[in-house]
């Protein structure tokens, strides 16, 4: 069975490059458009990574990132914020939020999709 | 002329004169009598003869044994006497006068301490009054030194020759750090700020002046080492509406370091900029990385770049929104002390929650730059939004330091707030101080922070955290700085009619020149056996003043052992000096230092032979005049045997701290100096060069090093 990726992201522009990549690579992806769809979708199809972007609409990744660490359902998801914020104090706060990587925005995708692989070889240890 | 010499002339004097007194009648009968009478009186005398010579050795005994009483008795303590006289006259609230001798003289030394007292009463009555008047426009001078002082700006005030008579201390840290000559009074502007745009703006201004314009100011920005300075130039009218100074008002154009909140505007554009070159990249990358994606889904892929590529070009045109620029308005960030900010909270913080400190670690030195109203209230209505939703009653704050960021927590033991509550409350509103309302994230983008609430399900603890950059570039503050008594000397508006010194100081009077002290701590006492200095401490003198902020203080390493001897003395030790600067360092920076001044040291020869020993290996000559102070308490008091800084520093009645160290004794010289002057003053001796031709005709000018 083919791991699953689920991409919260509102913009189409990129979404269409990041779901047309995953599919390209084997991932069973979904793709949510805004916060609220995104958190409802992640508890139906249970991903084992979530590509999660910092500005939605209806509901923040910080808020999703957070909520979902309070689960333990999603002790085995990973969860890779991706944002255009480059600000250090954002990437502190995702971390703190229960974040396992930060993605700046512009990022390549050559380097995303080894990034995904290799967090997806091991199963996630809850912290 | 010594005493033992004055003994010796008066005994030599004393028995030439007895002499003489005995050979005349002797020589009388010699004359007057026959050798039959003369055999006569031999034969008569006999044996007893020799007992003529009793009363002449007698008298002798009593001429030489009654001169030297009256030498040690009176004339040594009538000298002395009259010098201690002089000196407790200068300053009557010194010690008393100490007689020996003879016992008319011990009363008349009572008496004399009785009226030196009584002038000293009278003097203190006068000098209270003086101090009293003083004080007042003392005040007023100590206002007007606080408010400059405090300015973020730099700000330096010179006479028209460029002579500096104040500044204030983001002056000497705008001005100081970078340069090679540091900021001090009495000391020449153009050392400080060596750029021609200087010479050239004050030019300006004069012709400006001459020609009767009204405009006075003149900016001009120069490099001082990395700092880009941007300088305010004022001319200062005198009431003749002549051109008495200028005044400079220095501001820091360097670009800040990252950690400062830039524009909330700058931080939004930058954000779309990554998202539309993120997409745009993403896309090519598709089409370059897979070339057999068919026709259709590539299409999608180039209008993804297509649209992205058309916001990125009506980016470039995108001006600060009204928004942005009013929230840089209404909400204007300031730099302060962390620590200091917090208590500003918690004295301002009342009733409920309770708040409490966090015990753990320590809080946070660094600084914040923070709306400290709007920030507090922002707090305030987090608070009260915990306090109505759950009920919290006490919260732990904690203040820390994270690398380049300060946490601020809150914490409570109880409910926890539901996950979107957080969202809502950003969009809520506090008032700024001018009544503009502005919501908590705007607040937040506005001191480029962030919050969250911290804590899990399982846990009673939960908490609030905001994440703040620390700011480092706070001047150092020290407490003496706040308090007005103790306000250190920055400013001497005495010096506003004083010219630069002409090259030849030797007319100058003493108290006008300007004089570095200094001192010297050494591996040992022979610089010619290779004893190398190991420690200097220097003073500034200006306009007759001690300038106790305008120090020189240096350890030096000698690259050899230190005698036992020596570390008795000053107790430097082999491990303080490892590491330090090295000798041929540190005398361009001490040169640098005493520019323009003379040179006053305490048995001046001593170090002197050291400086002169470093000449060839650090390629520094100290070419100034100097003045020694043991040879110039030779010449003040000739009377007073003992001229150590010790004996010279009891004598003056100067509190003796921290002697045999650099600073310590360089500080205790340069208060025996400014005694000296005015006893000096007295003895005629009003010029460099007369109290230079003194000090070479004193006996201890001798001595040799």
């Amino acid at each position: 069975m083919s791991q699953k990726i689920l991409i919260v992201e509102d913009d189409p522009a990129i979404v269409v490059s990041l779901e047309f990549l995953m599919g390209q690579h084997g991932y069973d992806v979904r793709v949510a458009q805004n916060g609220e769809d995104g958190e409802n979708l992640a508890r139906e199809f249970r991903p084992d990574l979530i590509l999660l972007d910092v500005n939605l609409p209806l509901k923040s990744g910080f808020e999703i990132c957070q909520q979902l660490r309070s689960e333990p359902d999603f002790d085995r998801t990973y969860i890779l914020l991706l944002t255009a914020k480059g600000r250090e104090v954002d990437i502190e706060k995702g971390t703190a939020l229960g974040a396992d990587a930060y993605v700046t925005k512009p990022f390549s995708t050559r380097e995303l999709i080894p990034q995904v692989q290799r967090l997806l070889t091991e199963p996630r240890s809850p912290s | 002329m010594k005493r033992q010499q004055r003994i010796l002339l008066l005994w030599f004097g004393s028995v030439l004169l007895l002499i003489a007194f005995a050979a005349v009648p002797f020589l009388y009968l010699q004359a007057q009598l026959t050798p039959e009478q003369h055999r006569l009186i031999f034969e008569w005398l006999g044996d007893s003869r020799y007992l003529l010579a009793v009363p002449v050795v007698g008298l002798l005994a009593l001429v030489i044994f009654g001169s030297r009483w009256l030498l040690e008795q009176l004339w040594s303590p009538l000298g002395q006497l009259s010098e201690s006289l002089q000196t407790a006259l200068e300053n009557p609230s010194g010690p008393p006068i100490h007689v020996t001798g003879a016992p008319a003289l011990v009363t008349l030394g009572t008496l004399l301490n009785r009226q030196v007292e009584r002038t000293a009463h009278l003097q203190a009555q006068v000098e209270a009054q003086i101090a009293e008047a003083k004080e007042t426009l003392e005040r007023e001078k100590n206002v007007l030194a606080a408010l400059v002082e405090e300015l973020r700006e730099g700000v330096v005030v010179c006479n028209k020759e460029g002579l500096v008579l104040l500044y204030n201390r983001a002056a000497r840290r705008l001005l100081s750090e970078e340069a090679t000559t540091p900021l001090g009074l009495g000391r020449s502007i153009k050392e400080v700020m060596q750029t021609p745009l200087l010479d050239y703006t004050l030019s300006e201004l004069q012709d400006r002046q001459s020609s009767g314009s009204a405009n006075l100011t003149q900016p001009f920005s120069f490099w001082q080492g990395a700092r880009m300075l941007r300088v305010q130039t004022l001319g200062i009218l005198d009431p003749n509406r002549e051109l008495s100074g200028f005044v400079f008002v220095c501001e820091d154009l360097s670009p800040r370091p990252e950690s400062h909140p830039f524009s909330v505007f700058e931080q939004q554009q930058k954000e779309k900029r990554r998202t539309s070159i993120a997409n745009v990249r993403a896309s090519v990358e598709m089409i370059l990385d897979y070339p057999d994606i068919p026709p259709e889904k590539q299409r999608v892929f180039l209008e993804a770049i297509h649209s992205n590529a058309v916001q990125l070009s009506e980016l470039l045109e995108v001006t600060p929104s009204q928004s942005a620029e009013q929230l840089r308005q209404h909400c204007p960030l300031e730099p302060v002390p962390a620590q200091e900010w917090l208590s500003g909270f918690l004295r301002g913080h009342k009733g409920a929650p309770e708040l409490v400190p966090h015990t753990e670690g320590s809080l946070a030195d660094c600084g914040l730059r923070v709306n400290a109203y709007l920030f507090n209230r922002m707090l305030e209505f987090f608070f009260g939004q915990l306090q109505r939703v759950l009920e919290v009653a006490t919260l732990r704050y904690d203040l820390q330091q994270q690398g380049r960021f300060v946490l601020l927590d809150f914490n409570w033991q109880g409910k926890e707030l539901p996950a979107n509550a957080l969202r809502q409350l950003l969009e809520e509103r506090v008032e700024s101080s001018d009544g503009t309302p502005l919501t908590i994230s705007e607040i937040l983008q506005r001191h480029d922070a962030e919050v969250w609430f911290q804590g899990g399900a399982d846990s009673s603890e939960h908490g609030l955290r905001f994440f703040l950059p620390a700011e480092f570039q706070l001047a150092p503050r020290d407490q003496a700085h706040l308090s007005l008594e103790s306000r250190p000397v920055f400013y001497d508006f005495d010096l506003f009619n004083k010219t630069s010194l002409p090259p030849e100081l030797k007319d100058v009077p003493l108290r006008e020149l300007r004089y570095t002290v200094f001192d010297t701590e050494t591996t040992g006492l022979n610089p010619s056996a290779g004893d190398e200095i190991i420690s200097i401490g220097a003073y500034r003198i200006v306009n007759g003043k001690l300038l106790e902020n305008e120090t020189f203080q240096q350890l030096i390493d000698p690259q050899r052992a230190i005698s036992d001897a020596s570390i008795a003395v000053h107790g430097i030790t082999p491990e303080q000096v490892a590491g330090q600067p090295l000798i041929t360092e540190v005398l361009p920076r001490f040169q640098r230092f005493t520019e323009g001044s003379v040179l006053v040291a305490h048995n001046a020869a001593f170090d002197l032979r050291f400086l002169e020993l470093k000449e060839r290996a650090s390629k520094v000559r100290f070419t100034q005049p100097v003045l020694d102070t043991l040879l110039l308490s030779a010449v003040a008091q000739p009377k007073q045997n003992l001229h150590s800084l010790d004996e010279i520093a009891q004598r003056f009645g100067i509190r003796v701290e921290d002697r045999h160290s650099a600073m310590g004794d360089a500080w205790v010289t340069a208060q025996v100096f400014l005694r000296l002057v005015p006893l000096l003053e007295e003895k005629g001796i009003q010029t460099l060069e007369q109290a230079q031709n003194a000090a070479k005709e004193t006996y201890y000018a001798k001595l040799k090093y």
